[in-house]
């Protein structure tokens, strides 16, 4: 099929030929794209994460990387904690730090440091004398140091006799023996003037030193004498009972949680950090609304009524579900019923006080303490 | 057993060649896929061809009308063209003399209509060789017409495929979704591929068989009007 003068086909196939293998080679594998980055950082909340948002301040300075609870005081170790949590926060078990080597490299273990070779232990010092050393220490150590200058001072008397009895005896000798007698003695004098002088200097200090001290610790008295003689003249029997007071461990009544701290967060006043969850809500309403039924006579009137007649009920109710005053009505109607079945609703509620509140809603009384419940006949049926 | 095989195993191995999209594409879009292809094939050999033919005609009709126009006798040059296939000017000039040939062979009977005749061969001469001219490139304005809507053919079945694969699958993640839908639009890349050149050359290539056609017929008008001044001139002689 292939003419000389039509090679189209020919050329066209082997053009696409070579376009498709270009294609192949050039675009062997898509490149990944760029990493995404978000515009907007976007965190996203859970209802349970709303329901326990934490209670904040509006005048605290700034937002808290991690709010917390503020709290005064540590709270025992046992916290209140939803059904199903762990009863306390473990921590996290330590990171391992990146530059650790792993086992299985193939890296020959390090070796253990030398064991450091045990030195010859130093003679132990000395401790140094405090400035200001007990009194008595102080004197003896002069008195010790003066008996050593009188040795001293002793011997080199002796010295001193002996080479003049010497130079006696060699005086009739040579002038010049006598001459070299004469500087050395004259040596040896000088030196003894200079330990003695030296000595005396040292015993100045100390006996300055031992002065200073005194005096202090008598001005010290003196002071504490003096203070105590003040207080003495201003005391005043009433205020016993203020300085009894003030003498005490600082008290509150604030708030307590795991760590203490201090600083509130931003937030809003109003939240507060144990909240019934939507579901844990619904659920205790249920059990509410049960038993209150079942105390509940429905009024024969309000059974057979074409229009639903429902009074509202709110009742206080303390922690043991027991109520608080009475339970009030806080709807109205029109409808003679109505006057009827809320009277029959508020019955129900001193029949049934104290409601049974299980004890895993005990921690969110304050939720619960205020509650509204409808009393619908309907429900009854 | 070493970790860094094991990581290359687990992860899934991205692969967009076109290969990869040609073959893990559905059979229907596959076959429009190699359709498309073989078009592109096609189209572009009948662009070749046609270049070629253009270009050899415009060289015929310029060394065909150099020699016309030197003066030689038309006889003669009849005489040279008759007995081998001829193309374009030299047919048309061909088909004229032989009709005047054949009405002044038997005895000068049939030359009072000669010139309408003549006419008439040359109308019908430039008919045809336009024909052949253009010829094909039908086929380039069809290509070009339909290409991107059989491509998108096979896109639209590719991405409903690729759909009733995350209904069953339920699993619609973009990594599960954007294979099926780029191997679906590769063919109407394809189709585009085909259809952009085949357009292009379409108009190109029926440009040229117009200029071609309208040196033909004014060549044949010339050519016509010495006809019939030599048929004019032997009337009255």
């Amino acid at each position: 099929m292939v003419s000389r003068s039509e090679p189209g086909l020919a050329v066209s196939a082997l053009g696409h030929a070579t376009v498709l293998v270009a294609g192949l080679l050039a675009f062997a594998g898509a490149t990944p794209l760029p990493e995404h980055q978000e515009a907007i950082a976007v965190e996203v909340i859970d209802p349970s994460a709303l329901n326990q948002v934490t209670r904040g301040e509006r005048q605290a300075e700034k937002v808290q990387e991690q709010p917390q609870q503020r709290a005064e005081r540590q709270s025992e170790i046992v916290e209140r904690k939803e059904a199903g949590e762990a009863k306390q926060d473990t921590p996290a078990p330590p990171s391992r730090p990146p530059e650790l080597k792993v086992a299985d490299d193939n890296v020959a273990a390090p070796l253990p440091p030398a064991r450091p070779t045990p030195k010859p232990t130093p003679p132990a010092e000395p401790v140094k004398q405090p400035p200001q050393k007990s009194e008595q220490a102080a004197a003896q150590e002069a008195e010790q140091r003066r008996e050593e200058l009188a040795k001293l001072a002793e011997e080199a008397e002796l010295e001193r006799k002996a080479k003049q009895a010497e130079q006696e005896a060699k005086a009739a000798a040579k002038a010049k023996a006598e001459a070299e007698a004469q500087a050395k003695a004259e040596a040896a004098k000088a030196a003894k003037l200079k330990a003695e002088a030296e000595a005396k200097a040292k015993a100045e200090a100390e006996h300055k030193a031992k002065l200073a001290a005194e005096a202090k610790a008598k001005r010290e008295a003196e002071a504490k004498a003096k203070r105590e003689a003040e207080i003495a003249k201003n005391f005043n029997p009433n205020d016993i009972a203020k300085l009894l007071q003030s003498k005490e461990q600082a008290q509150s009544s604030g708030s307590s949680a795991p760590q203490i701290n201090r600083t509130a967060s931003l937030g809003t006043q109003t939240g507060s950090s144990q909240k019934l969850s939507p579901s844990l809500r619904a659920q205790l309403m249920g059990i509410i609304q049960d038993q209150l039924q079942k105390c509940w006579n429905v009024p024969i009137a309000l059974q057979s009524a074409p229009k639903p007649v429902v009074p509202q009920v709110r009742m206080k109710l303390n922690t043991d579900g027991s109520l608080i005053g009475q339970a009030s009505v806080t709807n109205s109607s029109p409808d003679p019923l109505f006057r009827v079945a809320a009277d029959s609703a508020l019955t129900a509620t001193r029949r049934c006080s104290p409601l049974r509140i299980p004890a895993q809603f005990a921690a969110y009384y304050d939720d619960w303490r205020d509650v509204i419940v409808n009393f619908d006949a309907r429900d009854v049926l | 057993m070493n970790p860094a095989v094991e990581i290359a195993q687990a992860a899934p191995q991205v692969d967009m060649s076109f290969w990869t999209l040609f073959w893990h594409a559905h059979i229907v879009v596959k076959l429009v896929m190699m359709g498309l292809l073989a078009a592109s094939i096609w189209c572009w050999s009948i662009i070749i061809d046609k270049t070629l033919l253009y270009r050899r005609t415009r060289q015929d009709m310029d060394s065909f009308e150099e020699v016309f126009w030197s003066g030689r006798s038309l006889e003669e040059l009849y005489r040279d063209l008759a007995n081998r296939p001829v193309n374009d000017m030299a047919a048309v000039f061909v088909a004229a003399m032989r009709e005047w040939k054949r009405s002044f062979e038997n005895g000068g009977r049939s030359v009072a209509s000669l010139s309408a005749r003549i006419d008439k061969v040359l109308d019908v001469t430039i008919q045809r060789e336009a024909e052949r001219l253009e010829s094909k490139l039908l086929v380039l304005s069809t290509i070009a017409s339909a290409a991107p809507f059989i491509g998108l053919f096979g896109t639209v079945w590719g991405i409903m495929n690729s759909f009733t694969a995350i209904a069953v699958s339920k699993n619609s993640s973009l990594a599960v979704v954007a294979p099926g839908i780029a191997e679906a639009l590769f063919a109407t890349a394809i189709g585009l591929f085909a259809a952009i050149p085949a357009l292009m050359a379409y108009n190109k290539l029926q440009a040229e068989v117009a200029k071609a056609q309208n040196r033909l017929e004014a060549f044949a008008d010339e050519f016509s009007a010495i006809l019939s001044r030599q048929i004019d001139e032997r009337l009255a002689a």
